[in-house]
């Protein structure tokens, strides 16, 4: 799906006027490979409820369908377990970035070595001019 | 998330994770449909911060 249909969905989505055939085309985009990189900070997010939605089904959790009969505090319980998972999925999301950041630096770090190990190239090679030149005139003053 | 009230917590639990209605969830959580809306509009907007800022900023 295009960029700015997927960003204006997300609008209605966080104003919470999506429907759930909405909801379900958000959660299918976003756990895709073809997610954009400017809406990559959601991505968190729908892998979360993913999870969640997952885990679910493999425990005490689960729902009944057919009578769709759901307790508050299997609710609250549910609740705190998409909060675990939500802090994990954050959690894990810093992590990348500090690698990130840290890969950046490393970079930095050797581009400026290189810029230095440039510099004394050239600083090599403006010497090297200079002793040419220097011997240029002096030939020039014995060989005229 | 932690940060988000009770009620917010259950309501964006039943709506993003269970994918029930909004009808089901008022009748879950003993509320009207307008304030279930209200509820996850608000948590998923204090979501949508939270993510923001942990994208933009790293850990806080």
């Amino acid at each position: 799906m295009e960029y700015s249909k997927i960003k204006d969905l997300l609008g209605v989505y966080f104003n919470g006027e999506t429907t759930l055939e909405q909801e379900k085309s958000l959660r299918i985009y976003f756990n895709s490979d073809m997610v954009d990189l400017r809406l990559k900070p959601y991505v968190v997010l729908f892998d979360a409820y993913n999870k969640a939605s997952k885990e679910k089904y493999k425990g005490s959790l689960a729902l009944d369908k057919k009578n769709r009969v759901f307790h508050l505090w299997t609710a609250r319980a549910a609740a705190l377990v998409i909060s675990g998972i939500a802090v994990a999925a954050f959690m894990y999301s810093a992590t990348i970035k500090a690698a990130q950041e840290k890969e950046a630096l490393a970079a930095l770090k050797e581009s400026k070595e290189l810029m230095y190990l440039m510099a004394n190239q050239l600083n090599k090679g403006t010497k090297t001019l200079s002793l040419v030149d220097q011997f240029q005139v002096h030939k020039n003053k014995y060989l005229k | 998330m932690e940060t988000l009230p009770e009620q917010q917590k259950v309501i964006l639990h039943l709506r993003d994770v269970e994918q029930l209605s909004f009808s089901e969830i008022a009748k879950i959580t003993n509320t009207s449909q307008a304030n279930v809306r209200v509820s996850l509009s608000r948590a998923r907007k204090k979501i949508k911060d939270l993510l923001l800022i942990q994208y933009n900023y790293g850990v806080q």
